[in-house]
């Protein structure tokens, strides 16, 4: 059974992503001397320098916007009496509820120029004060619209760091501060904020990694404003024809690499932060009043979850039910008719319904079963644990893009030709989320005290048995919520999707762009709500089975 | 258990966790593990429970051999015919209290109806009866405690461990527990390995106590040898409280070994062996061995301090009394507190008053 976990582990966490990025170089390698000169000194070396300081600009301001609303929320919810409760469990989970390209095809459709819903909103408004607009206000095809964007569906990761951090800080510790008689916000800046800098740091690198490799919000956003970003520009020098594989190799290395330093430094900065963090005994510290302005930072919040999921889901629901896309709504002739096109009758969606299902199906039920037993069948905390934790680790390290573009390379001619199936499609989505799946069974594995496996032991259960009855069923509950979490991720995912996926085998993320560019709108609209239905019901599901579980087991 | 010996090897170096030690329990015998954190007894514990494996030595159960480093034997836990309470409970959440206690024996072949009926009577010698299809996370930490006895006894094996099982529980609950376990011993009839860092829990339960200080025996005896005559200065403070008198040998006479000390001259008993002429020593005596009078006689030592402070614990009072710089801790049984700065004699008997080498 070990040999088994290893040899699975090896092949998903390394072959799986070493093979199709040597293999890649290897081949396209003559392309790739060739390209280093078109992106210097060639026909590329004019637009390069504008690419990358798009890059710099959208993340940059994507990850500022994130930090601020993020640690503005952890904290609220972790140290004020504005604690969100519930919401604060949904904060998180909006980005995968609402998935990003779902997400940002909504907004578009509410802040276009010329056909935004809101805007026409905001137009008959202003009209009442007597300012008549043709277009706008509000303009989401700009730089600021792509920052804005890219930042709401960066808040999560910087939430849920900043949250875990606040969580481990010994409450005692500031309330030494209050009662030294230094006031609340003096207390939050020269106690708290101190205490959690490594994990600000590590939120802002994430914030970083996660903006350069996103692609789904630029490729909806950037063609009407005109703006590429590094993801965009590579999926373009592989979509022209023929196929510019050198740049596109080149600077897929370099995102790769880039992303790597920057973990490399947030790993430097996270070790340092050990002795800020003393794991108290649970005790909620006191929280700080607010008064007044309870209600300005709960009022945030529930801005922030309308304007992740709500808004977006409202503006693809107005979409869909109209039979072709405008600002001024027709309610008598809305129709059903989008829905039924994309569930029923329109051969593209409705395979890539079916592909998207079963591989994300299959997908989940893989990496969940592989991961799981890594998790219970390894010691927590030996080394074995620590190895294997260490190469699952690995693919999330990779951004997807990185992915599409080696996989496409090296899988396109012999020996393994595997352009254009389904089989590519099952592997990249098996890597890119072999990480999340690891994470979910990690802790549903360590939630369980070492002593309920050893009484089993000694109540003359074999090994086997006490995994079966004892431990399954116990880690079953945190390893159905990574089932669903994977599901979620390969439903919704769209970068690699967008590189591996074509007319023969579809996938939803890919189908979405391709409506979007060819401007079949309320059927997009209604894919994507159908899509970001199936998210939030299964998110749901996730919450109801993990919190029945915690009610039970804890004593 | 012969010649176990286990070292953790770590970063920081080699952690000796047993050292060599032997241990021989009779059927029906209720052994107490007693040690500070990282003696070796949790470790030795494990050891025979199979969770953890010595480096070296062997392990008979019921004459069968278990485990030998020489012969390359280790039987697993669920094959050594023993049962286990842990500290934490560990009792399953997901399985209802009934399925917890049947647990053992089905899995050791027993069919499904009579399992449940051994195990509902299991509950009724806990007094459980009713708690039948409860589950762990309704029943406070006593009753989960009970249910975890009744699961270690269901199957009457003829050995069970127990890992520090009352330091989860409030003082009452764990006084009453006490008992209930020396009834349930004394009833059934099973032998007892028990493990816990409180000295009056040992004394309380054990038929001998092992005092055990980094990896080895430091005493093996009945509790009222371990109590009145410690073989090591490490006993005689671990367990029970100890006053203690510095001082110089400078003779016997009799039975009794004089020193020299700040107080005078004291006598008392040699506790160990090679204690000559000259030797520098430690005197100790027990504080309730003590009285706050000048008990003259030949049997008693007699000195003078002043008194520093008494504390009034309710049932005892301990006297603090300075004496030509030693502190003397007299406890009286039911006494009245003394007012700080009287000028008091302390008296104790030489019988009691043990010499220790420095």
């Amino acid at each position: 059974m070990t040999i088994t976990l290893w040899a699975l582990l090896i092949f998903v966490a390394i072959v799986l992503i070493a093979y199709p990025l040597f293999t890649a170089i290897v081949y396209e390698f003559a392309n790739i001397r060739a390209g280093a000169v078109e992106l210097t000194t060639g026909n590329l070396s004019g637009v390069l320098p504008t690419v990358l300081l798009n890059t710099a600009i959208v993340v940059g301001g994507a990850t500022a916007i994130a930090m601020v609303i993020g640690s503005a929320l952890a904290w609220a919810n972790e140290r004020s009496d504005a604690s969100l409760g519930f919401i604060g469990q949904l904060l998180p989970l909006a980005a995968l509820i609402v998935p990003p390209v779902a997400g940002v095809i909504g907004w578009a459709v509410l802040l276009d120029p010329r056909a935004g819903l809101l805007n026409h909103l905001l137009q008959s408004m202003l009209g009442l004060l007597g300012i008549e607009l043709d277009e706008g206000p509000l303009n989401i095809y700009t730089m600021s619209g792509l920052v804005i964007v890219t930042g709401l569906y960066t808040v999560p990761y910087v939430y849920l760091l900043v949250s875990a951090a606040l969580q481990r800080i010994d409450p005692a510790v500031e309330e030494a501060s209050r009662v030294s008689g230094v006031g609340p916000l003096r207390t939050m800046f020269k106690i708290t904020f101190p205490a959690i800098k490594p994990a600000l740091a590590a939120s802002v690198l994430l914030g970083i990694i996660s903006g350069i490799s996103l692609f789904s919000v630029p490729a909806v956003l950037g063609a009407g404003a005109r703006i590429d970003v590094i993801s965009v520009f590579i999926f373009r020098l592989l979509s022209e024809f023929p196929a510019r594989t050198g740049p596109a190799l080149i600077l897929a290395l370099g995102m790769l690499v880039m992303v790597q330093v920057l973990l490399v430094v947030q790993h430097l900065l996270v070790k340092k932060g050990r002795n800020a963090a003393i794991s108290g005994r649970g005790f909620r510290g006191t929280r700080v009043r607010l008064g007044a302005f309870r209600h300005l930072v709960l009022g945030i919040a529930g801005l922030y979850l309308v304007a992740t999921a709500i808004l977006p889901v409202m503006g693809l629901l107005l979409v869909s039910l109209q039979p072709f896309w405008t600002p001024t709504i027709n309610w008598s002739t809305l129709t059903l008719d989008n829905f039924r096109f994309v569930l029923f009758e329109n051969r593209q969606t409705v395979a890539a319904l079916v592909n998207s299902m079963t591989l994300g199906f299959a997908v989940a039920s893989v990496n969940m079963l592989l991961t799981g037993a890594v998790a219970l069948h390894f010691a927590r905390g030996g080394t074995a644990r620590k190895i294997a934790d260490a190469f699952t680790g690995l693919p999330a390290t990779i951004p997807h893009t990185v992915i599409g573009v080696a996989f496409i390379l090296a899988f396109s001619r012999e020996p393994i030709r595997l352009y254009g199936t389904t089989a590519i499609l099952f592997v990249a989505y098996m890597v890119m989320s072999l990480t999340y799946a690891a994470r979910s069974a990690a802790a549903a594995a360590d939630s369980i005290g070492p002593e309920l496996a050893e009484a089993s032991r000694v109540s003359k259960a074999s090994d086997v048995w006490t995994l079966w009855r004892i431990l399954l069923p116990l880690a079953m509950p945190g390893l159905i919520a990574g089932w669903i979490m994977v599901f979620v991720h390969t439903v919704g995912e769209v970068t690699a999707s967008a590189f591996l996926s074509g007319t023969r085998n579809p996938v939803i993320g890919r189908v979405l762009l391709d409506f979007w560019t060819f401007g079949r709108f309320p059927q997009v609209a209604a894919l994507a709500l159908v899509i970001a239905l199936i998210s939030g019901l299964l998110v749901g599901l996730m919450l109801f089975v993990t919190r029945r579980a915690h009610r039970r087991t804890v004593t | 258990m012969r010649n176990l010996t286990k070292v953790y090897r770590t970063r920081r170096g080699d952690h000796v966790a047993l050292d060599n030690v032997s241990l021989e329990i009779a059927n029906g015998e209720f052994v107490v593990l007693l040690g500070p954190s990282g003696c070796g007894k949790t470790t030795l514990l494990r050891c025979i429970a199979g969770l953890e494996e010595p480096d070296s030595g062997e392990i008979y159960i019921n004459g069968r051999l278990v485990f030998s480093s020489a012969q390359k034997i280790f039987l697993p836990p669920e094959k050594r015919e023993l049962n286990m309470v842990f500290q934490s409970y560990a009792l399953w959440p997901h399985l209802s209290v009934i399925e917890n206690v049947a647990y053992p024996l089905r899995n050791g072949g027993t069919e499904g109806r009579v399992s449940l009926e051994r195990a509902r009577e299991a509950l009724g010698l806990m007094g459980l009866e009713a708690y039948g299809s409860a589950y762990p996370g309704q029943l406070s930490g006593g009753q989960q405690q009970r249910v975890a006895l009744a699961r270690a006894v269901v199957s009457g094996d003829g050995l069970v461990l127990f890992d520090e099982p009352l330091s989860n529980l409030d003082a009452k609950v764990r006084d009453r527990l006490r008992v209930e376990l020396l009834s349930l011993q004394e009833r059934i009839g099973f032998s007892a390995v028990y493990v816990t860092h409180d000295q009056m829990e040992a004394l309380a339960l054990a038929d001998r106590i092992a005092v055990m200080d980094i990896g080895r025996f430091a005493q093996v005896g009945t509790p009222v040898e371990i109590y009145d005559t410690p073989h090591s200065r490490y006993v005689a403070q671990f367990v029970g409280s100890a006053n203690e008198i510095e001082g110089e040998v400078v003779g016997t006479e009799g039975a009794w070994v004089k020193v020299m000390t700040p107080l005078g001259e004291i006598a008392g008993v040699a506790a160990e062996d090679g204690i000559a002429t000259g030797q520098r020593v430690i005197l100790i005596v027990r504080p309730e061995h003590c009285v706050i009078n000048s008990t003259d006689g030949a049997s008693f030592n007699v000195a003078e301090g002043v008194l520093e402070r008494s504390l009034y614990l309710g049932s005892l009072v301990q006297h603090m009394v300075k004496v030509a710089e030693t502190e003397i801790t007299v406890s009286v049984s039911g006494g009245e507190p003394l007012e700080s700065g009287a000028k008091v004699p302390v008296s104790f008997a030489k019988n009691r008053t043990r010499v220790f080498r420095m």
